[in-house]
């Protein structure tokens, strides 16, 4: 791709020194770690608000900055929009002239702002002052303004940690939206990996101080095995009934049910089942009230932080948490036949955009 | 901790400063007069054991502080229409009222190496910035002010006049070379100013400097007396008082 | 109640000498404040403790100091004192403190990181300050003009002192107010005029709170 990013950095940041270095080029990349590891100050970064100590940034054949021939390209010349975490926008402007702000003079740049207004749901807020919206509201208009630009990069900090799980719900949609319909690179830092999962297609993992990736998640769910990274069941589904508050759905070969509130139109969606909410059971049942009973057979049991990771095929791959107690008291090992056990209200659904 | 013991120390003095001799006499002179009259009030103290307060002001202005409340003994003013003032406050300053000396009034400059050329009355006002005491309460001012006028000079120099709020401030004005001229008393002058012009009375008026009792407190008819006899303002450069002042 | 043409002579001098005083140091005030708010930096320290110090030093010091440096005997061969301008030079300087301190808190006050924002979003550093930080700081800055404007219109040592009380050009409202109070039987026109005084405070206070809560009613941006 000509917008290829690729960096090689040492990053100072109080007394720890952060090396990263990737080369991107899938249409969005997510950007994994916790809190504090330093998720931030790279993505300043590469937008140039703060210099490296030592490295380079180049994007296709552009070199923004390189610290051996003293190149360091202002922010403003750059063309990589950031979203801040705290949106950031401009409390003396309105809406509109806030998502203007980064566009040059001419028919072209109006036409696309107004096809990010549109695209973003804006339309109604446009005279409103930036005080008078809600937390995500601003995040919606913070992003049409950095796409207004239209930058080669967007990176977004943690766009939705600001926002409560209901908002988020409704904001990735919008996330996906972008990525499909504008084709500009995405670079996506969050401490969510559900969020990360839904709307990137590569990840890149920040922890101690040191980068990993690009790589897919299982990949690299199962090389930290130290349970740093929340595990996770992503799976994408259509939607077969959706009525008297239960929604029967269907990935591939299986099939769940949900307690999920799910707009009556909605045909499809990602289901989001965390694996620590799943039960296993190796004997027969009788009468039990969970909806969701499928059956699997494990293919591999990772050892998980202080428990285990259970690795089971039931027509769909399925991680499921247990201790390492029940995993020795159920025998559970490679070959071992499980009835996986999920409430229908810990089946979570996203919508697809 | 020694802090504390200073602040304290401090503290207990600062009643004191107020603590007011009873038997001290206050007396309110005129800012020309000042040096001389602390001389002649410490004198009056060595020979008589009773404290003189010296308070030196422009004339208008005390008399203005005697309006408001201000309690004194004896007054000395450097004008007589202050101190008629003062006599329809006070019938017994009217009683007891003498005039002891006058001044004159001259223009003067800073004394440089080179002194500068003599300025003839008959003439145009000389250029520069000049200092007067402010016209309407300061004597040195009002007698300059008129002297101005009488002279023709006024409109002319009148916008290029600083206001001093009392003689001492002119004159400091004068021997710091802030202004190029100023009209001060005669007895102000010293080897920090080169004389210009003496102004005759014709033109400044009679210069008188009034003395009264403002109290029948004891000491202060004696403390009256000590200031008419006393040769110091002569001395100091003060004028015997003019001729029409000096019957009353 | 009307004034002679004295007082009106007075009253607007002290109008113009405050307005001009106000216009000499509203830039190196604002400027002032301006670098004071950005944070660590050598000698912001020091730079503070003299911006201050014609807030704490007796005016009449003030006035002198103004004295030997643009007056008769100054080092720079400059020589303004007993002028209309130096009437406005003292009022300002000692309305430079209040000046520069609400600049300062108009600034600090404005989130540093939305000049960040504005960058990544192309504008220039100097086009950010001015698009941006100084909008939001106006309202303070305008606060901190007014404040200047009534110190200065309220002057007296610095003003008696270098710039005389000279009837015409410098004899300012304080100025008269207090020659008045020397002489005797000027207490009317000087209550007259210290009621006018009065009045003209009070509408720049009013000014002043009225901008006082638009700062407060800003949201969002601000610390």
């Amino acid at each position: 791709m000509n917008s290829t990013l690729s960096f090689d950095l040492e990053l100072h940041r109080g007394d720890r020194s952060i090396i990263a270095a990737a080369t991107l080029d899938a249409p969005s990349t997510g950007l994994l770690g916790p809190s504090g590891s330093g998720k931030t100050t790279l993505l300043h970064a590469i937008a140039g608000l703060i210099s490296p100590s030592r490295g380079r940034i180049q994007i296709a054949d552009e070199v923004l900055f390189d610290s051996k021939t003293g190149i360091d390209v202002p922010p403003e010349k750059r063309r990589i929009a950031l979203v801040f975490q705290d949106g950031r926008l401009f409390p003396h402007w309105s809406v509109k002239r806030n998502i203007m702000v980064g566009t040059a003079a001419g028919s072209e740049a109006t036409n696309l702002a107004d096809e990010v207004i549109q695209l973003l749901e804006l339309s109604p807020l446009l005279s409103r002052m930036p005080d008078t919206l809600s937390g995500g509201e601003m995040q919606r208009v913070a992003l049409a303004r950095a796409l207004a630009m239209k930058p080669r990069w967007l990176l977004l900090d943690e766009p939705l940690s600001a926002l409560d799980t209901r908002l988020k719900k409704r904001i990735l949609p919008f996330l996906i939206r972008v990525r499909d319909y504008f084709k500009i690179p995405i670079l996506h830092v969050s401490h969510d990996v559900g969020e990360l999962i839904s709307v990137s297609d590569t990840l890149l993992h920040l922890t101690g101080n040191r980068l990993t990736g690009p790589s897919s998640y299982q990949d690299l769910l199962l090389q930290n095995s130290s349970g740093e990274i929340e595990a996770m069941n992503m799976l994408t589904a259509t939607v077969e009934t959706n009525q008297q508050g239960e929604v029967l759905l269907r990935c591939g070969e299986m099939e769940l049910v949900s307690t999920a509130k799910l707009d009556p139109q909605c045909r499809s969606a990602t289901v989001r089942i965390a694996p620590s909410e799943i039960a296993l059971s190796t004997g027969s049942l009788g009468d039990i009230s969970i909806r969701n009973r499928i059956e699997g057979k494990v293919t591999k049991v990772h050892p998980w932080g202080r428990s285990c990771l259970v690795e089971i095929d039931a027509k769909e791959r399925i991680l499921a948490e247990c201790t390492v107690e029940s995993c020795r008291e159920l025998g559970l090992e490679e070959g071992r036949m499980v009835t996986i056990l999920i409430k229908a209200s810990a089946v979570h659904l996203y919508l697809n955009g | 901790m020694m802090r504390w013991a200073w602040l304290i120390i401090f503290l207990m003095g600062v009643p004191g400063c107020d603590a007011e001799d009873p038997a001290a006499l206050r007396w309110l002179v005129a800012s020309s007069t000042a040096s001389s009259a602390r001389q002649i009030a410490n004198e009056f103290e060595q020979s008589t054991g009773i404290t003189v307060e010296v308070i030196a002001a422009s004339s208008g202005s005390l008399v203005r502080q005697v309006e408001n409340g201000l309690q004194a003994d004896v007054a000395l003013l450097a004008s007589s229409q202050w101190m008629d003032r003062l006599e329809a406050l006070l019938p017994l300053a009217a009683e007891t009222r003498r005039v002891p000396f006058g001044n004159r009034l001259i223009i003067a400059t800073r004394s440089r190496t080179t002194p500068r050329e003599l300025i003839s009355l008959d003439g145009d006002p000389p250029a520069g910035r000049w200092v007067i005491g402010i016209p309407s309460s300061v004597p040195v001012g009002m007698h300059g002010k008129q002297a101005l006028q009488r002279l023709g000079w006024w409109d002319d120099v009148s916008p290029r006049a600083v206001r001093a709020a009392n003689a001492r401030a002119a004159v400091s004005h004068v021997n710091s070379g802030s202004v190029d001229l100023g009209l001060i008393w005669a007895s102000d002058t010293s080897t920090q100013c080169q004389v210009l012009a003496e102004l005759p009375q014709q033109l400044t008026g009679a210069i008188a400097y009034p003395a009264a009792r403002l109290s029948r407190r004891a000491g202060s008819q004696q403390l009256l007396e000590a200031i008419c006899d006393s040769p110091a303002w002569l001395a100091a450069g003060f004028t015997p008082p003019p001729f029409q002042e000096s019957n009353r | 109640m009307s004034l002679s043409a004295a007082e009106m002579e007075a009253l607007a001098i002290s109008i113009r000498v405050a307005l001009l005083s106000t216009a000499i140091v509203a830039i190196p005030g604002v400027f002032l404040g301006w670098i004071l708010a950005i944070p660590r930096w050598r000698g912001r320290a020091l730079v503070d403790a003299l911006v201050m110090l014609p807030l704490v030093l007796p005016p009449v010091v003030v006035g002198w100091a103004l004295l030997m440096l643009l007056g008769g005997r100054s080092p720079f061969g400059i020589d303004i004192a007993f002028t209309g301008l130096a009437a406005a030079v003292a009022g300002g300087v000692v309305g430079l403190p209040l000046l520069i301190r609400a600049s300062r808190i108009g600034f600090e006050s404005v989130d540093s990181r939305l000049e960040e924002a504005a960058r990544t979003l192309g504008m220039k550093r100097l086009e950010a300050f001015f698009k941006i930080s100084l909008p939001l700081a106006a309202p303070a800055i305008g606060q901190g003009l007014i404040l200047c404007m009534a110190r200065s219109m309220g002057e007296f040592g610095a003003t008696i002192t270098f710039a005389g009380a000279i009837p015409g050009s410098t004899r300012t409202l304080p100025l008269m107010i207090h020659e008045q109070l020397q002489a005797p039987g000027g207490d009317q026109l000087a209550m007259r005029l210290v009621i006018f005084s009065a009045l003209i405070s009070l509408a720049a206070m009013a000014t002043s709170e009225w901008l006082a809560r638009k700062v407060r009613s800003r949201k969002g941006g601000l610390r």
